[in-house]
């Protein structure tokens, strides 16, 4: 580019410029939508949250009292604790899950036993979950779990004589734990199926004709290629695990005892139900600190600045 | 025969449920320590062919023999066979020496010592032990395909087999590797079968050919034989480079020879070298190799008349391109160009002999072969 314009050597520097903007020139749709919609609330949530504002949405400073009252606030670790454990358990038990069935259904019946159609059928109606809105979905299972005799489990037990079970009120985060984790896993099914369609059909015959057993493909050829969905995946379970209140609030209202309430759902009722609404922008503050922490951790652990490359382009 | 390595009988593939078929009926037999090229242009069936053998296919009819081992129910880990696909197949995850292991450890009771000691020995055959401890994507492709040689190798398998070994190669090291891999089936004794369409690659490294074409075995001979008589305008026309010359021709029969009008002069042909039996009817289809084309002065005995194009430098020789009538070419290899100018008219005389004729209707050649004489071309 510098060469074509021989002669006007004072516009050299501007080109140059030029050029080292032209990224961010390219960028700034992102830069725009993200500062309207991520950096904006965040602000204004971080504002929000040192100040008194309730119903009547009136800012007045209230200094540190919010965080104060938060540290008080005798419930708080044993939410905090009860969260971590359930994004924890949710997001091992859909990771897994996802590679589970995804390794059923595309390694198994679609390559090594060629039941294509079998394996996209059963990928279609598992994605069903993922596809549904909440409500309808949580509301399914409500129904499912029901605790009287014209609910599906307790229906089917009342007809083979066994006395019904108000399965809500005994297991809540069991259940709670086996709907997000089903939701979950069903749209990322997709996710790992795809990486491992792209894996080169010669390797796995080339393995075959070596003598490999299909669970010693799975384990020493497939699994390695699954190692960024694995990232991706599990960063993304962290994250909007903590952030799950929508499933909560239609299941069980935090309920019993508030047994499921998470940071997220605790924040919702602070904040929407009792419209405190100062004091769940501060709930929130510590939860974007909480999640972000945790989000590093699992960027840590899986090494992901080994998987990622510069991108090659010269211009 | 009992020397008969591999035999295909009666082999048909569908990929549809036998409503079409990518390989009608082949047959075809390998004998030991023989190396054999399937040669035809993409989607002939030939890749289809070679899984089938290696057992990731199985057929929809018709028996495959290993020996005297009937082997359409055996997994291919069974069949004891080494596999070097196009792609190298290496696993990406793997360094080389684990790669080169990979088949020894699906073995059970193997101890790491005997898996060492194959490991480095072929290592050492093929020539990597340098890059033992390397990852498949730090190799380059020259490098990679050793490695996925000696993959296949390690097992001491009594068949080898090579689906398109050398076409992600540059040409310089695929003439490297080639001979390498000549040399290998002969040290090691194996009966080997390579994939390929290249017809160079396969008359130089192969002591039989099956050409196919359409999931048929159009014609399974020597190399040289493919090239002298083909025995049908596709293997003809696949065959060589240059590749050789037709011309459409008129046949008729005067006493002891058979007169031959063609748009660009006459030929006469010894009638004893025609099976009359072939002809379905009087139109033919000649073919002439470029090299028995030779630049003449005058108009004497079997002439054509052409008109040069243009002139093509392979190095020693020159590559005379004519043409007749509208468009119709003709190649011609020559020693020298002198005398001749280009968009004007040259003589060019045709070596007795040398004529295949085929039929036009049929496509089958009805050339009379005289014994054939086959030279050197068995390792």
């Amino acid at each position: 580019m510098k060469h074509s314009r021989q002669g006007k050597k004072d516009k050299t520097d501007g080109d140059d410029l030029r050029r080292k903007l032209f990224p961010y020139k390219m960028l700034s749709p992102f830069f725009v939508l993200t500062g309207i919609f991520v950096a904006v609330p965040i602000i204004l949530m971080i504002a929000i949250s040192f100040s008194s504002m309730g119903l009547d949405l009136q800012w007045e400073f209230a200094g540190w009292s919010n965080y104060k009252r938060v540290l008080a606030d005798s419930s708080i670790p044993i939410i905090t604790l009860r969260t971590v454990l359930f994004v924890v358990i949710c997001t091992v038990l859909s990771v897994l899950g996802s590679i589970f069935i995804a390794l059923m259904t595309t390694y198994y019946l679609d390559i090594a036993y060629k039941r294509e159609n079998a394996g996209l059928l059963f990928r279609i109606i598992w994605l069903i979950p993922s596809l549904t809105p909440s409500v309808v979905y949580v509301f399914i299972w409500r129904f499912v779990f029901g605790s009287n005799t014209q609910a599906l489990i307790n229906g089917v037990l009342d007809k083979l004589g066994i006395a019904p079970v108000t399965w809500l009120a005994n297991y809540p985060m069991q259940i709670l734990i086996f709907i997000c984790c089903l939701s979950s896993a069903s749209g990322s099914v997709i996710l790992f199926a795809s990486a491992i369609r792209q894996i080169p059909d010669n390797i796995i015959q080339a393995a075959r004709v070596d003598g490999a057993s299909n669970f010693y493909i799975m384990r020493k050829i497939i699994m390695p290629y699954l190692r960024w969905p694995i990232t991706q995946k599990t960063l993304w379970s962290v994250l909007s695990f903590f952030c799950t209140y929508e499933i909560i609030m239609l299941l069980t209202a935090g309920g019993p005892g508030g047994k499921t309430t998470t940071f997220a759902y605790y924040i919702y009722k602070n904040a929407f139900e009792l419209h405190k609404f100062g004091l769940g922008s501060a709930l929130s503050v510590l939860l974007v600190a909480m999640s972000a922490l945790i989000g590093l951790v699992v960027l840590r652990v899986t090494k992901v600045e080994k998987q990622l490359y510069p991108p090659r382009m010269d211009w | 025969m009992s020397d008969m390595m591999i035999r295909m009988q009666n082999i048909s593939k569908s990929y549809d449920g036998e409503k079409t078929f990518v390989i009608r009926n082949l047959n075809l037999e390998i004998e030991r320590g023989e190396f054999v090229a399937l040669l035809g242009p993409s989607g002939c069936g030939k890749s289809t062919t070679l899984m089938m053998l290696c057992g990731l296919y199985r057929p929809t009819s018709g028996r495959i023999y290993f020996g005297d081992r009937l082997v359409n129910d055996v997994a291919p880990k069974n069949r004891n066979i080494g596999m070097v696909f196009q792609s190298y197949a290496l696993y990406p995850n793997l360094s080389v020496y684990e790669n080169i292991a990979f088949p020894l450890r699906q073995v059970k009771g193997v101890d790491k010592k005997t898996i060492d000691r194959k490991v480095r020995e072929v290592a050492e055959i093929v020539k990597i032990e340098a890059f033992l401890e390397r990852m498949p994507a730090q190799l380059s492709g020259g490098q990679q395909q050793r490695v996925a040689m000696s993959r296949a190798l390690v097992k001491k398998p009594e068949i080898l087999m090579l689906d398109e070994p050398m076409s992600n190669l540059d040409a310089r090291l695929k003439l490297e590797i080639r001979d390498e891999i000549k040399k290998l089936q002969g040290e090691l004794g194996l009966t080997a079968i390579i994939v390929t369409h290249d017809q160079e690659e396969a008359m130089a490294i192969s002591g039989k050919i099956a050409v196919m074409e359409k999931g048929v075995i159009q014609q399974y001979a020597k190399p040289d034989e493919l090239y002298e008589h083909p025995k049908n305008l596709f293997v003809a026309s696949f065959i060589g480079t240059p590749p050789m010359n037709f011309i459409d021709g008129i046949l008729e029969r005067q006493g002891e020879e058979y007169v031959c009008r063609t748009p660009c002069g006459t030929l006469r042909i010894p009638a004893q070298s025609i099976l009359e039996q072939g002809l379905k009817g009087s139109k033919v289809v000649l073919g002439i190799r470029p090299h028995n084309l030779h630049l003449v002065g005058g108009d004497t005995e079997n002439c054509l008349g052409l008109r040069l194009d243009y002139v093509e430098h392979l190095g020693k020789d020159l590559l005379l391109k004519c043409h007749y009538g509208e468009e119709e070419g003709v190649r011609v290899l020559s020693g020298l160009s002198a005398g001749v100018h280009l968009r004007e008219a040259v003589t060019v005389q045709v070596d007795s002999g040398s004529i295949n004729v085929f039929d036009k209707e049929s496509g089958e050649n009805v050339t009379r072969f005289e014994e054939v004489t086959s030279h050197g071309t068995e390792g």
